[in-house]
């Protein structure tokens, strides 16, 4: 279910690229023949890719794409490395709590305020909300790998292990 | 000074939270929002988290990213890599070593529609690498021909890193993508001449074979299947040049005409569009999240005052620039074997860009530097990004042949940044006969 939902969530990020791409291709081909530029498309093309990063982090955490550094923690014992996720996935959720709140209370206020954009005055804060809605889908992802985690750091000896799902990287 | 002790006290909470295995952007986040709390207090500094957020992700100069990733996943699902290579091969291929000379050119031409190295990488050495093993070429020659050249994926223009160095320093990204040219072509001719010269040494690890040898009418056929790749690099690199377009809109353009050619050539299936979808969000999400949260971290560097501090401290010791350089560098070599580079040229910057200009060095050159850093970051095991693509690539290769391979090439990468420093102007000269509004 989270899984289908973040691939969706990314697969609009794709389509919004597309949408980016082919807008500001007309912009450039109206305004070089015709010299009609479309006006508002660099703010438009701005706020798709708010949805692409912040819509597509939850599917990207699935794949392992978020980097991480495994240098240290590869030399170390199963269960420790079992342990350490459990550790590094609180400290990330608990600052996705923070930015989650953070940048919701920011919407709000746009929207307290009819803040607008500088060209085309569109209000912001729909686009706005994209960002602690998308955190907050990675942050489910998160919690779902988290149940993971713990389940097999209190297992069976063997399976004291860093849970798949996610690669670490680099 | 206590700025400087301050600013190296995040630093090693920083690298505290990347060795317990945290994201990286998490990583930069958590410092960022630990310093802003105790610098600026709760009101002022979560306002601050807000803002950078949403700044840095509707920033349009950042959008050239996501286009460009797209334009490089688009043509690598389209296989225009095919044609390429052996269309470079029909040509070179007379010369000793020539499947890996063709390998190398080939991936020098694809990096001028591709701002990505793993795509360059990808792209040339799915066709490449079995035409090579086939006529049985030494494995490290392979694959070390094929992980450097997708390296000049980067450094010739377009490319994704110049974007984030360019909007994170304010430095114009037109002109790096113009500066990247030169010191490309002259690194792609580097690595071929060691390839030609090892394959004079050891002939019998590069056998010769039929290409090179065909009908010139042939050779000349196959540049027809390439015109579209060549109208392709006219328009994204020409527009720029000309200050018809900014990047960000070159990169639409690019991404519209690839579409359009990898439909006509009709090798571009709904399926690969949707894997070029969610490549483009994976990458673009990655890299992105990285900067918002990096600039977060950067900007309680800049409340500290770490970087003009630094900048006195260094020019205190009344060092020649060329000795600060020359240590800047050595230390980035080390790291280069040790973390992931893209990251910690983000981290980075924001401390090494005032250091560096305030000695006096060029903007623009730097940013070319770094670039050549971050070729060599992708090649150098264990965390270079190349080498596991060439991994994923070549099967049953190795990660011995792979890095070994590779090692002479970062020699040459070191060798080219020696040369920039004593020819600055090997990047800078094309930049300066850009149109005036192009600047």
């Amino acid at each position: 279910m989270i899984g289908r939902t973040s691939k969706a969530a990314s697969f609009l990020g794709g389509l919004a690229t597309l949408f980016i791409a082919g807008a500001t291709t007309s912009d450039v081909l109206l305004r070089y023949f015709v010299n009609r530029p479309l006006l508002g498309v660099d703010e438009v093309a701005g706020f798709l890719q708010v949805l692409v990063v912040f819509w597509g982090c939850a599917y990207t955490f699935q794949q392992g794409g978020h980097i991480r550094v495994d240098l240290v923690t590869s030399h170390l014992p199963g269960p420790v490395r079992a342990w350490l996720r459990v550790v590094t996935l609180l400290l990330g959720l608990a600052f996705l709590g923070v930015v989650c709140w953070v940048t919701t209370q920011s919407a709000l206020t746009a929207y307290r305020y009819q803040r607008v954009s500088v060209v085309m005055l569109f209000v912001l804060w729909p686009a706005m909300l994209l960002i602690p809605t998308g955190l907050a889908l990675m942050a489910v992802a998160m919690l779902a790998t988290l149940r993971r985690q713990l389940r097999a750091a209190l297992g069976p000896r063997a399976g004291r292990e860093e849970v798949g799902g996610e690669r670490p990287a680099a | 000074m206590s700025e400087a002790l301050a600013g190296i006290l995040l630093l090693a909470l920083l690298f505290l939270f990347f060795s317990l295995g945290l994201e990286i952007a998490f990583s930069l986040g958590l410092v960022g929002l630990l310093g802003l709390l105790w610098l600026k207090g709760w009101t002022i500094g979560l306002g601050v988290v807000g803002s950078v957020a949403w700044s840095n992700a509707s920033s349009f100069s950042f959008v050239a990213v996501p286009l460009f990733v797209f334009m490089s996943a688009i043509l690598l699902h389209a296989g225009i890599g095919q044609s390429l290579y052996a269309a470079v091969a029909r040509w070179v291929g007379f010369l000793p070593g020539g499947l890996a000379v063709a390998s190398v050119f080939a991936c020098a031409i694809f990096a001028a529609v591709s701002g990505s190295s793993v795509a360059t990488a990808a792209t040339i050495g799915m066709i490449a690498i079995p035409e090579m093993e086939r006529r049985g070429y030494h494995k490290p020659l392979v694959y070390g021909s094929l992980a450097a050249g997708g390296t000049l994926g980067i450094l010739i223009p377009p490319s994704v890193p110049m974007i984030i160095y360019g909007v994170m320093t304010e430095t114009s990204v037109g002109q790096l993508y113009m500066a990247g040219i030169l010191p490309g072509i002259l690194l792609g001719l580097l690595f071929a001449a060691y390839i030609i010269g090892y394959a004079l040494v050891y002939p019998e690890r590069a056998p010769r074979g039929q290409e090179g040898r065909a009908p010139l009418r042939e050779k000349l056929r196959s540049l027809v299947e390439v015109a579209p790749i060549a109208l392709l690099i006219v328009v994204v690199l020409g527009s720029m040049y000309f200050g018809i377009v900014t990047p960000t809109e070159a990169a639409a353009l690019g991404v519209s005409m690839s579409l359009l050619l990898a439909v006509t050539i009709g090798r571009l299936t709904w399926p690969g569009l949707v894997r070029a979808f969610h490549e483009t969000v994976r990458t673009t999400s990655m890299i992105m999240l990285i900067i918002i949260f990096a600039s977060i971290f950067s900007h309680v560097i800049a409340l500290l005052g770490t970087p003009r501090a630094l900048l006195g401290l260094v020019t205190g010791l009344k060092l020649a620039p060329w000795m600060v350089f020359s240590l800047i560098f050595g230390v980035l070599i080390l790291i280069a074997y040790a973390l992931e580079e893209l990251s910690v040229m983000i981290i980075m910057l924001p401390i090494l860009f005032p250091l560096v200009t305030g000695l006096g060095f060029d903007p623009v050159w730097f940013g070319i530097v770094m670039i050549v850093w971050l070729e060599m970051g992708f090649i150098t095991p264990p965390v270079g990004i190349n080498l596991f693509v060439i991994q994923g690539v070549a099967r049953g290769s190795t990660m011995r042949d792979i890095a070994v391979g590779s090692t002479p090439f970062v020699l040459i990468l070191i060798l080219l940044v020696v040369i920039l420093f004593f020819v600055p102007d090997l990047a800078l000269w094309l930049p300066r006969q850009m149109m005036p509004g192009s600047r």
